[in-house]
């Protein structure tokens, strides 16, 4: 009995041995640079989920307080490649309006814009028109607006400004 | 016993073959993933192989020695298993060695049970055929 269990067991090492030579022939024939992939440590994994939390996450910001605060506070709220969503709910504020650039005073809704800040930003003293609006560029910086909710405003109003 | 051993774990075997390669084809994880989720596979299976080859095979102390391959082929996933989540722990610092590992221990665990069958069945003193 012990005799035949350790041929058992050396038959089955020996077939594991053969098979797994085999395999890895053929896959260091057919994939060679799969062989380099290095087992990520937690460390690394946990580094790599905070930088690209920090890099999805956005400033959020109410148009409130948007109005009271220079372009260089704007900026120096900003880290790098992080962008600025503003929450409006008042139109008639002047900063807001430039921001639309809608025209319609008295309008009112509650909705949220992504806007990427220029990297500029954080180098020159930039305006808070000119982060919200970079130079050269014909409508406000709205390129990557999403609105994520909205009522009571019509359509032509968020696509004039947004789209 | 050629079908025998082709019902029990060739037929098996072939089928983790088979998703293995499906899974390959569309999994998001790389090949390595892929691999490693054959090898825990193949001991899931084997753990299935080895109750089913004490079903009607006639040797003395079978009880005894049915739990000792089952708790062998326990051991032998959970190997796998320590492998497959503790490889940067134990030292293992590429992705090839984990998955030749795991597979390592999923092929020995598969093989001991035909190993086992044949022998046991082909010997005129302990088989029960």
């Amino acid at each position: 009995m012990a005799t035949n269990f350790l041929i058992a067991l050396a038959t089955a090492v020996g077939s594991a041995t053969l098979i797994l030579l085999v395999l890895h022939v053929v896959l260091k024939v057919t994939m060679p640079n799969a062989f380099k992939e290095m087992i990520s440590t937690p460390e690394q994994t946990v580094e790599r989920l905070v930088a690209e939390t920090a890099k999805a996450s956005a400033v959020l910001i109410d148009d409130i307080t948007l109005s009271a605060l220079s372009g260089k506070q704007i900026a120096a709220v900003l880290d790098k490649e992080q962008s600025l969503r503003v929450i409006i709910s008042d139109f008639t504020l002047p900063a807001v309006s430039a921001l639309l650039n809608t025209g319609r005073q008295g309008a009112r809704a509650t909705f949220v814009l992504d806007i990427k800040v220029p990297k500029a930003a954080k180098e020159k003293a930039l305006s808070r028109q000119e982060i919200l609006s970079p130079p050269g560029q014909a409508t406000p910086n709205l390129g990557t607006a999403v609105v994520e909710k909205s009522s009571g405003v019509p359509n032509e109003t968020l696509c004039g400004s947004a789209c | 016993m050629g079908l025998y051993i082709l019902s029990a774990v060739g037929l098996p075997f072939m089928a983790i073959v088979f998703f293995a390669i499906f899974e390959a084809a569309v999994s998001k994880g790389g090949l390595w993933a892929v691999l490693s989720g054959a090898g825990i596979d193949l001991c899931r299976v084997s753990i299935g192989i080895a109750g089913a080859m004490f079903i009607d095979v006639q040797i003395r102390a079978a009880g005894t020695f049915a739990a000792f391959v089952l708790l062998l082929e326990l051991i032998l996933s959970a190997g796998a298993m320590l492998i497959d989540r503790r490889a940067g722990d134990m030292g293992i610092k590429y992705e090839y060695v984990k998955a030749f590992g795991v597979l390592a221990c999923g092929i020995v665990s598969m093989v001991i049970p035909v190993a086992l069958v044949v022998l046991v069945r082909c010997s005129p003193v302990i088989g029960g055929h």
